[in-house]
């Protein structure tokens, strides 16, 4: 059967145009590159190569013919775990940077010395402070903010050994109690991460579940001191995402604009980039164009969609094909799944590809150091940048080609913002639809879809088919992550698709409070709670719930799942729900199957110990029918009837 | 008689036989010296895969090698002494009639490609009493430098184990847990499914 007729239905259109287009142009894409890798070494895929000092590098003989332990006698558990731990460490300190640049900019605002910046909602600020322990009556907010912002600081330089503030603070009893008694609450996160080096460093740790349970715990570095505080930050600074419909997809991209890609992670810089390309219109109508058109890409797309409708443009695997456009005429990034290829492809069509944090940098970028006390004047010169490059690519008659492809999504569901919706069908206790939907089996269960897109997993829809399935099976879906540009550019993400893939139960819960809160039509079943690092909007979405059932979460009838993980990112966030009692779909398969502990540790014993188990499936039948089953469990475990 | 033989089902496609080959036949034979080598070093096989499955693959010397009873000018022969077959350069016209018949694909273009390139069977290597590049370096074994007659014998031998398991397997609803190499080929192959 031709592959071709299997996939149309999510096959995205401008993906094809551009690819062609690149391929004309004689540029490399991440499919050439990945095609060319393959076959990929399996003793990677294995877990099982070391490399961590040099006696090695080491391999081990899955096959049992040539070495079964390293040099220096690391058996194939020790290693597959020192590689996962680091793999971890490198996600959480992703995060937990993304975090501390965010508690840094706080005091900074709250000293009066990030003019560009302000506090925007008091209310957030205010209920932190009161989880915190800070005072708050009659305080001026900076003064607050400054004390709120010092507590996040203070974790990070801790040495008390006492618990993080923001697990004390965040974390609910229930859960908090859990990891007391499983050994997982963290103090410092930086002494994690440095941990967590030594300990994987030759020569240290080389008990199997002593290496785990640090994995665990880096799992909770990632969420306490990384998402969570993220999350809470950026919402005090940069606001609660609000519900609003945007526009997606490669016509995003206006030919006769000037065109400024915001790609990464955080919206320090972005948000700045973003008002100053409404301020400086006029320097574009100068240069011809008729305004300066800001898209976000990956990552950052969530975080400005979800909080200002900034047009949803696609994820890190069409990074390139934006630049293939030949229409960016600046593409500027922070931090986070910035491609090498990308600066060097942007060369070809005049795209100026701006970096700005010190420790993301190329040699084929600009550079423009964004500092939060200069943002005005940084903002500013990159929006130049971009007008700059406007002019030459008119002048140099770069071919354009912006695929028709579009689509919208409702965007913007924070936990607030959807206890507000779900506060006009029952406004004195707006969980209770859910919990008793849930409870009926109008809704089986739910899934948080999160991640990366990965080109090896794009070709087979992954993600498409998968959510597909669960959505046919009455599950609810929530995304987070740069997946949700895939599901939102399939139109997963409107009311039409409720009545499209939504089960019969399903759909008449949505068309209710779709009503209810006067949407005009049925809530979407993919429910977008932004970026990556707004993975901790589900946990307190799922601590709430829980909370108000009286059960822990591992209790639960939902999953996690990163169906086509790419990052180390994505290894920290899974740890965590796994520390979390969550049942955690991967795919590709993590590299863990050298390794018969670690595989026994996270599909049997785990489960055991707090409720948490990993799927590996590759497959979106697989993956499908292997949460739903244990969504069937933890129903029965509960005593609900069959979804 | 000695050859490399393969066993794909075990091939971890680490491209360590590639890299040990190139080194083998660089002029410095060590690795570092040999990335500034100009012309560089081509590796001699290569790995060829499907989703489910990677292949080492390299010149077979066959005994009746259609390269050598195909080359116009004599300039592939056998060497008596190791049963190689061997290109003679100076006499190579690079018409690519042998890449044509060869039945493997073994047979490559010379970096300039105005000859042929094909393993030697590391003839050097064999004259000082050490196995081929490759499969002495195989980590898994996939590739060994074997008596073809003893293998043969060994194959037969196997035949009445494999068929005992087959029967095995038949028997338990289940059938046996599959390797980690297994399980990860498996993925492979599905993640590619269209």
């Amino acid at each position: 059967m031709d592959k071709t007729m299997e996939r149309p239905p999510y096959r995205n259109p401008g993906d094809v145009e551009l690819a062609r287009k690149a391929e004309n142009d004689r540029v490399e894409l991440v499919s050439d590159r990945l095609r060319k890798m393959m076959p990929e070494c399996a003793f990677g895929e294995l877990g099982t190569c070391c490399v961590m000092c040099y006696m090695g590098p080491c391999r081990i003989d899955p096959f049992g013919q040539g070495p079964q332990s390293g040099v220096c006698g690391a058996t194939p558990d020790v290693i597959a775990a020192r590689n996962f731990l680091r793999a971890a460490t490198g996600g959480a300190a992703s995060h937990a940077g993304h975090a501390r640049e965010l508690a840094i900019l706080l005091l900074e605002i709250a000293e009066g010395k990030a003019p560009g910046y302000k506090v925007r909602e008091e209310g957030k600020l205010l209920a932190l402070a009161g989880k915190l322990g800070v005072p708050v009556d009659g305080r001026p907010v900076n003064a607050v903010a400054a004390d709120v912002a010092r507590k996040a600081l203070e974790d990070f330089g801790r040495q008390d050994g006492q618990p993080m503030n923001w697990i004390r603070a965040r974390a609910s009893k229930t859960e908090y109690d859990k990891w007391e008694r499983l050994g997982l609450i963290v103090s410092n996160p930086h002494n994690e991460i440095e941990t967590a080096m030594h300990r994987t460093s030759m020569g240290n740790d080389a008990d199997p579940l002593n290496l785990w349970v640090a994995t665990l715990r880096m799992g909770m570095v990632d969420n306490f001191a990384g998402l969570m505080l993220a999350t809470d930050l950026s919402d005090v600074i940069f606001g609660i995402p609000t519900p609003k419909v945007v526009s997606a997809n490669y016509s995003v991209v206006k030919e006769g604009q000037v065109n400024i890609a915001c790609h990464g992670h955080n919206p320090i810089m972005a948000s700045k980039v973003a008002e100053w390309a409404d301020r400086l219109e006029g320097e574009a109508k100068a240069a011809g164009a008729e305004r300066i058109n800001v898209v976000g890409i990956c990552c950052i797309g969530n975080e400005m969609a979800m909080r200002y409708g900034v047009p949803y443009a696609g994820h890190e695997a069409q990074t390139e094909l934006f630049l293939a456009t030949g229409a960016i005429d600046a593409m500027v990034v922070d931090v986070q799944c910035i491609w090498p290829s990308l600066p060097v492809i942007a060369k070809c069509y005049k795209t100026r590809f701006i970096t700005t944090v010190p420790f993301v940098k190329h040699p084929e970028a600009i550079h423009v150091e964004f500092h939060a006390d200069r943002a005005d004047e940084k903002a500013q010169e990159i929006v130049r940048h971009a007008v700059a490059a406007y002019r030459d690519r008119k002048a140099a008659g770069i071919r354009v080609l912006i695929p028709e492809a579009s689509a919208t999504l409702l965007t913007g569901i924070s936990v607030e913002s959807l206890v507000a919706v779900l506060s006009t069908v029952n406004p004195a206790d707006p969980l209770k639809p859910v919990i008793d939907a849930i409870a009926s089996g109008d809704i089986a269960g739910a899934v948080g879809v999160v991640g990366c897109p990965n080109p090896k997993l794009r070709d087979s829809a992954m993600t498409e088919k998968m959510v597909a399935e669960l959505l046919r099976n009455n599950v609810l879906i929530v995304t987070t992550g740069c997946v949700n540009h895939i599901l939102a550019q399939a139109g997963f993400l409107t009311g039409e698709a409720t009545e499209k893939y939504a089960g019969p139960r399903l759909k008449k819960v949505l068309t209710a409070i779709g009503q209810a809160a006067g949407l005009g039509g049925p809530l979407p079943p993919v429910l977008h709670m932004g970026s990556c690092v707004d993975n901790s909007r589900i946990y307190d979405l799922l601590a709430a719930l829980a909370g108000k059932l009286g059960v822990e979460i591992s209790q639960l009838p939902v999953a996690g799942s990163a169906p086509e993980f790419i990052t180390e990112k994505a290894i920290s966030i899974g740890s965590f729900f796994l520390s979390a009692g969550i049942l955690v779909h991967v795919a590709p398969a993590p590299r863990v199957f050298g390794s018969p502990f670690a595989v026994s540790l996270l599909t049997e014993k785990l489960p055991g110990f707090n409720g948490g188990k990993a799927l590996v499936a590759v497959t979106p039948e697989g993956a499908s029918a292997g949460i739903l089953a244990h969504i069937r469990e933890k129903r029965q475990a509960l005593g609900l009837p069959r979804a | 008689m000695r050859r490399v033989v393969y066993d794909p089902s075990k091939c971890a496609a680490c491209k360590t036989c590639e890299i040990q080959c190139s080194v083998s036949h660089s002029r410095s034979g060590e690795l570092l010296a040999a990335l500034f080598e100009s012309p560089p070093p081509l590796p001699r096989l290569a790995i060829a895969w499907t989703p489910g499955l990677n292949v080492p693959v390299m010149c077979a010397h066959c005994e009746t090698a259609p390269c050598l009873l195909g080359c116009p000018v004599g300039a592939i022969r056998r060497d008596r002494v190791t049963d190689a077959v061997l290109v003679d350069d100076q006499r190579c016209i690079g018409c690519f009639s042998c890449v044509l018949v060869c039945p493997y694909g073994a047979i490559r273009l010379s970096h300039d490609r105005k000859r042929v390139h094909k393993c030697d069977s590391c003839v050097d290597r064999l004259a000082e009493e050490e196995e081929p590049a490759c499969s002495a370096s195989c980590p898994t074994k996939a590739l060994a430098f074997r008596e073809v007659e003893e293998l043969a014998r060994e194959k037969t031998a196997a035949i009445a184990v494999r068929e005992a398991a087959a029967l095995r397997r038949e028997r338990e609803l289940e059938g046996g847990a599959p390797s980690p190499m297994e399980t990860i080929l498996k993925m492979r192959e599905e993640m590619t499914r269209g």
